[in-house]
């Protein structure tokens, strides 16, 4: 299974997707034009993965700014890893933040309250 | 990976709706399997609710900070806009005090060329005056003897002469001011360009 990375833009995050250590990280700004079609790799690869993952999977979401498509990408992608969390496997995603950015912390948090995953939101120093 | 076309983000929940109302239509379903689609349907229902809450929130939330960072862009537009206003008056005034300097230089460098020719003139008058006396003195001792020998001592001849080169004066005056001039103009020229070398 090939790993997935992409360089940020100014309108799409950097992508770094590691089938091997099972780290998945997001990073950057994320308000593509179409996001389904920046997304949809995404969820084709999350459920080639989840058919044969790590032992231990985590994903970071360290973002800046996402709109509200990608909000629904976001609720998506964590519902695929509630899948692998439901088969037992070592599943946890951390939410990055910058201090004082409450908004960051917030969307984290509502997230949090409606996915049945271990996040942890980690306040960036 | 498979490359597959871009579909809606809201595939999934479009394909729930169209399964529901697809059942509508299906006549041969029994009770048991209708309520089990209607709980799935309930179901989904839910996710989609939560879902929605959930965006909404994090929308509004971040159409505030969208609407922060538009306020702030807009303040230092503003700044930005002042300090533009602010730049183009003192320019104006740099420009207009460089105008007041220009004048100012050319009204100095007249009444240098004033005091200059004043100068001159001053220094052509008292050559020309030196030049007079000598020239008075020449006659009296050289020229006089000549003239009682060969003109009788002829009084007319004599002030002719006297007055010829009385009349002199003013020419020889204008023409040593004008290559003391000259002089000066040549050595200036020559200062400005070791200056600027």
């Amino acid at each position: 299974m090939e790993n997935i990375k992409l360089e940020g833009t100014g309108r799409t995050p950097e992508i770094s997707f590691n089938s091997q250590t099972g780290n998945l990280v997001i990073s950057g700004r994320s308000i593509p034009e179409n996001s389904i079609a920046f997304y949809q790799p995404l969820f084709d690869w999350l459920d080639e993965y989840i058919k044969k993952p790590s032992l231990d999977t985590i994903f970071e979401f360290n973002l800046e700014y996402f709109n509200t498509s990608s909000s629904k990408c976001i609720l998506d992608m964590l519902r695929k890893l509630e899948l692998l969390s439901e088969r037992q496997h070592n599943t946890s995603v951390k939410w990055y933040f910058d201090e004082g950015d409450e908004d960051m912390e917030e969307s984290g948090n509502d997230f949090k309250s409606l996915i049945n995953l271990d996040i942890e939101l980690v306040m960036k120093s | 990976m498979p490359i597959q076309q871009p579909k809606d983000v809201f595939e999934k929940e479009v394909q729930i709706l169209k399964r529901a109302k697809d059942l509508i239509h299906v006549e041969n379903k029994t009770m048991e399997e209708v309520t089990q689609e209607y709980e799935n349907l309930s179901q989904e229902y839910e996710f989609l609710l939560n879902d929605a809450r959930v965006m909404t929130r994090v929308s509004d939330r971040l159409q505030v900070r969208l609407n922060r960072a538009y306020d702030e862009l807009h303040n230092t537009n503003d700044t930005l806009n002042n300090t533009n206003d602010k730049l183009n008056q003192a320019n104006d005034d740099l420009k207009l005090s460089t105008e007041e300097i220009n004048q100012k230089r050319i009204i100095l460098q007249n009444m240098v060329d004033e005091l200059t020719k004043t100068r001159v003139s001053k220094r052509a008058t008292t050559i020309t005056l030196t030049a007079a006396i000598l020239l008075f003195i020449v006659t009296e001792v050289f020229f006089d003897p000549i003239i009682d020998k060969y003109f009788k001592n002829d009084f007319y001849f004599n002030l002719i002469l006297k007055l010829f080169f009385a009349l002199m004066l003013k020419p020889i005056d204008y023409l040593v001011e004008w290559y003391l001039l000259q002089d000066v103009k040549r050595k200036s020229k020559q200062n400005a360009a070791t200056s600027a070398g």
